[in-house]
């Protein structure tokens, strides 16, 4: 697991450029699912199974896409100006290291600032990637890169960029091999552009159309020093999202995952989130609506490019999603 | 050079279609004059619930492909909220406008049109600190007289009473955000190649948040979309001071915009890679624009359904959403160049997987 985790996690996937990653996984799934389907905002959705007596059409997501920059502006000297794909925070990218699509790397400079203490926004910092005029410059206007950072192996925690959600995927890429019969139809689908606006969930649930959603993701956590107040941490299981910003998880899906978890004896913790939001909350209100929920993978520093999970809480959340689908399952309202 | 595209007939109905109000919600005027324009060229034409005019052109040659093709009519306009003592309105606007753009500048107000001012600050009595102090619009009146003011009510449309005139190179008028792209539009659907099965369609409320595109687009649900639309050209003095400042959208004189990446859409790579191929074949000057915020109806074509391929193309303008803007004639006549050839080279290929 730890490896197809470091493999996925160091592919290069800025939201809306997911190819790389989508190739990636279908080598790693084609064998293990009866269709495959890439639309038109570059989702790859995966079916495994078809609809059979007291089954149900469940869709699970986890997002390919990573924050990233992508390049504004070239300037006289080389220097390339660039904003955000996604959440991306100054602090996070003074100095950080770049790798565009066509290889191209760079290294974040930023405009002087008046103390130690603080940092410029994105729009006065810029990529200085070797070049010596604009000629020169490998970079044109429009070109998408990610951060780049090497994989730590810390034993049971590891680090990279790109946790947020390719551990997720992680989590499905693993199931989907893992898992030997359901009664379900199962719609696995590894979504874009999660990180500016939940795009490729809302079109492939409205594909879909599934009697229930669960998405695969990270949340943050409570347990670092002076941190703000959140029961969850890092080593204590897959979080089993109560509510978040976008979305109330649907109680009779919350209440199907913990009775899971508790049956096959999977650790787990609840999760409520103040800010952010899934895949879910866009499969929740697709259409006529759906069953949704979350499971999550507990992930410090996340949007930076050091994003740190826990081993056991993945290796968790593979137990509790393949113990969800294997079963029938009937929900009343 | 040579305008092959942007004729004096073309230009006359761009005239035509920027002094016509149609307001967010208030598009009828619009729609009538675009009405009779095409009526004669298409298939079939309705009108839908929210207002937007649904024009079909069939294809006539196979294989063909579905496309739909946005351009707003609604223009950034305002709506009077109160009326006041002394025959002053107080207005709001609908869709974004700076109340910097609207000292003393003269409207029209309602069905009847009738004429009025946006008041200003004289200068003989203001303190210097007052003129530093940006205006908003709790403070901006437009004054319409103690007369007229009682044929006025609370939700009438408030417009920009600005002429068309040709400055040199450029063309200055209000609406041309989007009235160019309704220009082009009628341009492609009396122009389009006989594969493209063809809906084009003069979308409402775009200003205020791409309401119109997004029922069209659900009810057609095309194989390709695209909006066709003006987009921000901010060039020096207005840019910021600061030389740093590379954040000027797009720049007038280098040929049509190409969406890239905006606040809601992260546009196709093989659409854009094929905009770029046609426009060097055709040694048309193009132009991407800068990833960033703004938004056409594009991306919410592109979000409908299971998800549709979307692409914006732009005309560069100076001072969009002011009472007055400015555009090259070149770059709107490149930008129907690149329309023409593109428009001719699409295939089915381009939405294969």
């Amino acid at each position: 697991m730890k490896e197809l985790l470091q493999t996925l996690v160091q592919a290069i996937g800025p939201t809306g450029h997911e190819n790389t990653v989508r190739e990636l996984i279908k080598t790693l799934i084609e064998d293990h699912v009866d269709e495959i389907i890439v639309d038109a905002l570059g989702n790859l959705i995966a079916r495994k199974g078809k609809k059979q007596a007291g089954g149900l059409r469940i869709m699970l997501s986890a997002h390919i896409d990573e924050i990233g920059v992508i390049a504004t502006h070239i300037d006289e000297k080389g220097f390339v100006r660039f904003t955000s794909l996604g959440g991306v925070r100054p602090y996070t990218a003074y100095a950080g290291h770049v790798r565009f699509i066509n290889g191209t790397q760079g290294v974040i400079g930023m405009e002087p600032v008046d103390s130690a203490t603080t940092v410029q926004p994105l729009n006065r910092m810029f990529i200085d990637v070797g070049a010596e005029s604009k000629d020169t410059c490998p970079v044109s206007v429009g070109d998408f890169g990610v951060f780049e950072r090497p994989f730590i192996d810390l034993g049971k925690r590891v680090v990279s960029k790109a946790m947020d959600d390719r551990a997720g995927a992680a989590v499905l890429v693993d199931t989907i091999r893992q898992l030997k019969q359901s009664p379900h139809e199962l719609w696995f689908v590894f979504s874009t552009q999660e990180e500016v606006g939940l795009r490729g969930a809302r079109t492939s649930a409205y594909r879909i159309e599934p009697d229930v959603g669960i998405a695969l993701d990270v949340t943050l956590t409570g347990d670092l020093p002076k941190a703000d107040t959140m029961d969850v941490a890092l080593g204590k299981g897959p979080a089993i999202k109560v509510k978040d910003s976008g979305m109330i998880s649907s109680p009779a899906i919350v209440g199907w995952m913990c009775d899971t978890a508790s049956e096959f004896d999977i650790p787990y913790q609840l999760e409520v989130l103040v800010g952010g939001t899934t895949d879910a909350a866009a499969i929740q209100i697709n259409k006529a609506g759906a069953l949704a929920g979350c499971i999550s993978i507990p992930c410090r520093y996340v949007h930076s490019p050091s994003e740190m999970v826990d081993m056991d809480d993945i290796e968790n959340a593979v137990k509790l999603v393949v113990k969800l689908l294997e079963n029938p399952v009937e929900f009343t309202n | 050079m040579n305008y092959r595209y942007t004729t004096p007939e073309v230009i006359g109905l761009l005239e035509t279609l920027t002094l016509t109000n149609g307001g967010s919600g208030d598009e009828k005027a619009v729609r009538d004059l675009l009405y009779q324009e095409i009526k004669d060229h298409v298939d079939s034409i309705r009108v839908d619930q929210l207002g937007n005019m649904i024009v079909h052109k069939a294809a006539t040659a196979t294989p063909s492909m579905k496309v739909m093709v946005a351009a707003h009519m609604d223009e950034v306009s305002l709506m009077v909220v109160d009326k006041k003592d002394e025959g002053f309105l107080e207005v709001r606007p609908v869709g974004g406008i700076d109340a910097n753009a609207l000292s003393a500048k003269p409207v029209v107000i309602g069905k009847d049109s009738i004429p009025g001012v946006f008041s200003a600050r004289t200068i003989h009595i203001t303190s210097a600190s007052e003129r530093k102090s940006l205006l908003d619009y709790e403070k901006l009146r437009v004054s319409v007289g103690k007369k007229k003011i009682e044929k006025i009510n609370p939700g009438d449309y408030v417009y920009f009473m600005t002429p068309f005139e040709r400055l040199g190179d450029f063309f200055a008028a209000k609406a041309i955000d989007d009235r160019v792209g309704c220009a082009n539009l009628i341009w492609l659907l009396k122009n389009a190649p006989g594969h493209i099965d063809l809906y084009g369609v003069f979308t409402v409320q775009e200003e205020l948040g791409l309401r119109g595109a997004k029922v069209a687009a659900y009810q057609i649900m095309p194989d390709l979309g695209f909006a066709f639309d003006a987009t921000p050209a901010i060039e020096p003095p207005l840019m910021d001071s600061n030389e740093h400042n590379y954040a000027y959208n797009t720049q007038t004189g280098r040929g049509p915009a190409i969406y890239t990446v905006d606040r809601g859409q992260v546009h196709n790579e093989k659409v854009i890679f094929l905009i770029r191929k046609v426009a060097e074949k055709h040694d048309i000057p193009y132009q991407l624009r800068q990833p960033g915020g703004g938004g056409t109806d594009s991306s919410a074509i592109h979000m409908t359904g299971s998800g549709i391929i979307s692409q914006s193309i732009s005309v560069p303008t100076r001072y969009l959403h002011s009472p007055i803007s400015m555009m090259r004639q070149d770059d709107w006549e490149h930008t129907l160049h690149l329309i023409d050839t593109l428009f001719s080279e699409l295939s089915p290929e381009i939405i294969k997987e």
